[in-house]
């Protein structure tokens, strides 16, 4: 961000008092001027970039998902309604593990889904998140909401050169024949794994779909027709999520296999390690290898 | 007497009256508020209480280069009709005609839109701190804001962030002691006693970092337009304290403040 911001004079970042777990310390050290800490004020932080975003800055709103849900007004009313293009950086969202209950962030996709005009972005791994940011702050006319968890990346060599990104464009990992798996975001390298370790697997497709909204529709279509089976797996709620929008979309389109929904069933998970949560969630490698295992067996 | 109000389209013609044909001014458009409210609903109380506020808020700024928030955004019946909207506003809350709320998309005199209270304080910081970035240094930044709306957190997270700024920020109180019904709460109380001169020597928002006027009266022209003139002066985040009467000019209104919000 600090890397963009030196660029693109207009960028401005706020966070509601997490300078330091969003990073954005780094910006507020090194452009003190344009990075701004507004104390715990989640509805202020968001409702300040919409006035921002009046005047043709480009403010990055900075905010863990689980505490976005505190602001979920001002989202709607005064960003959202008036189209402003406000950037938000959805940090810690998933299972964030031993903070528990009260800080997971495993609503934002299902709450913020069914907001018009909103744009919703998860990267797999930094370079998507850098090149959305960068997209972003081009201009989309249009807010989005860019939602990561909490952690490390999982490339060595993270600070990639910049490329545009297509809205709602898909990326197809790898061609398979029986079974799709879609999948949202950071978990998504799960897959990449799991598919490693499966014997048959050429039978398996895998889609990173990048956008929980718009969704890439064109490129569902010819998965719908083309394969017996679909999986989709977020780190986030099953009721209103990414399978639950792809789900829609199928019947939409008539189309009428089953679509196997992994996610986060409807009850709150308490505290643990994230793996352990994960099992718990049966999103973990093992528990998602024995679900393609028994579709590959029917 | 011949009417000011069939010469007035934009706020650039009303700067054209002198401060003493205002009141005429305001005598006219409450009548033109209320015969439309008559016939077509609405909102009626909030936007009679500002009308002599309206008018001195067009009359002292340059609006719409600088930028006025109307929070809630009921209470900007006046606005609209003095900002280009008053042969259409029998439209008003109708599909396909003018909102009942400022909206952005329907005039640049509608900074920003609202709906929902509290927000206003927020809206305008951003674009405060926006004229800085951008060295728009004169530019003057108003939010309308009702006692009962300052009262919610978002109100106080904005005036936490404000107070801590040098941005040009005037936050008007427009303090009539209802929203819908009678506000509540021990800032409503200490209002009550800033108002009878009774509260404690410590102003609330002096220890935020705002520069506080008043309380004036919200329904004199002449001292508004004064006290604007001079806080356009006066540089970072102010307070002014405005004591209007919900429904003002309409007898039942005035008494029956509840039932007269939105009379069908």
């Amino acid at each position: 961000m600090v890397e963009l911001a030196q660029k693109n004079k207009n960028i401005v970042g706020i966070t509601p008092a997490m300078p330091t777990g969003s990073s954005l310390k780094y910006m507020m050290e090194q452009i003190p001027g344009r990075a701004f800490d507004v104390g715990i004020a989640e509805q202020h932080a968001v409702t300040l970039a919409a006035g921002m975003a009046t005047e043709g800055l480009v403010p990055f709103c900075t905010i863990y998902s689980t505490f976005l849900q505190r602001a979920y007004d001002q989202v709607i009313h005064d960003v959202a309604i008036q189209n402003l293009p406000v950037i938000f950086c959805l940090d810690r969202a998933g299972i964030v593990g031993q903070d528990g209950a009260t800080h997971h962030g495993v609503y934002d996709i299902a709450y913020l889904r069914c907001v018009p005009n909103l744009y919703i972005f998860a990267p797999m791994n930094e370079t998507e998140l850098r090149n959305m940011m960068y997209t972003a702050q081009l201009g989309l006319n249009h807010p989005i909401a860019i939602r990561y968890p909490r952690g490390r990346g999982v490339q060595e060599k993270w600070q990639t050169p910049f490329e545009k990104i297509e809205i709602g464009k898909a990326r197809e990992l790898k061609k398979g024949s029986e079974i799709a798996i879609l999948t949202i975001g950071h978990i998504g390298n799960t897959i990449s794994t799991v598919i490693k370790e499966i014997a048959e697997k050429e039978k398996i497709g895998h889609y990173d779909m990048q956008f929980v909204k718009p969704l890439d529709k064109n490129l569902l279509i010819d998965i719908f027709k083309h394969y017996k089976h679909i999986i989709t797996l977020e780190d986030g709620c099953k009721m209103g999520g990414f399978g639950s929008a792809i789900l829609e979309l199928a019947n939409e389109l008539g189309h009428t296999q089953k679509i196997h929904i992994l996610g986060i069933d409807d009850i709150f998970l308490e505290h643990g390690t994230v793996e352990q949560l994960h099992e718990q969630a049966k999103i973990d490698p093992l528990s998602i290898t024995k679900h393609i295992k028994m579709l590959l067996n029917e | 007497m011949e009417s000011l109000l069939n010469y007035i389209t934009y706020p650039e013609d009303l700067r054209k009256l002198s401060v003493d044909q205002l009141s005429q001014l305001a005598k006219e458009l409450r009548e033109f508020i209320i015969d439309i409210v008559a016939t077509k609903e609405g909102h009626l109380g909030a936007s009679l209480g500002v009308v002599e506020l309206t008018i001195a808020l067009h009359y002292v700024f340059n609006t719409p280069d600088d930028k006025l928030i109307w929070d809630v955004g009921h209470q900007a019946y006046g606005h609209k009709i003095l900002t280009g909207r008053k042969e259409i506003f029998d439209t008003n809350r109708q599909l396909g005609g003018i909102s009942g709320f400022p909206k952005r998309s329907e005039s640049s005199y509608d900074a920003f839109g609202t709906g929902h209270s509290s927000t206003s304080i927020s809206a305008i910081l951003g674009m405060a701190m926006a004229a800085q970035l951008n060295g728009k240094n004169n530019r003057q930044h108003i939010a309308v804001i009702g006692d009962a709306s300052i009262a919610s957190g978002m109100a106080f997270e904005a005036l936490n962030h404000l107070g801590s700024t040098n941005s040009n920020v005037l936050v008007i109180l427009n303090d009539n002691a209802i929203g819908i019904d009678p506000s509540v709460g021990a800032l409503k109380k200490y209002l009550t006693n800033v108002k009878k001169g009774i509260a404690k020597d410590e102003n609330i928002f002096e220890c935020l970092n705002f520069h506080y006027t008043g309380p004036i009266d919200g329904h004199d022209l002449n001292a508004l337009v004064n006290e604007l003139d001079h806080l356009k002066l006066v540089a970072g985040p102010k307070l002014l304290h405005v004591i209007t009467t919900k429904g003002k000019g309409l007898k039942k209104a005035e008494e029956n403040q509840v039932t007269y919000h939105a009379p069908r």
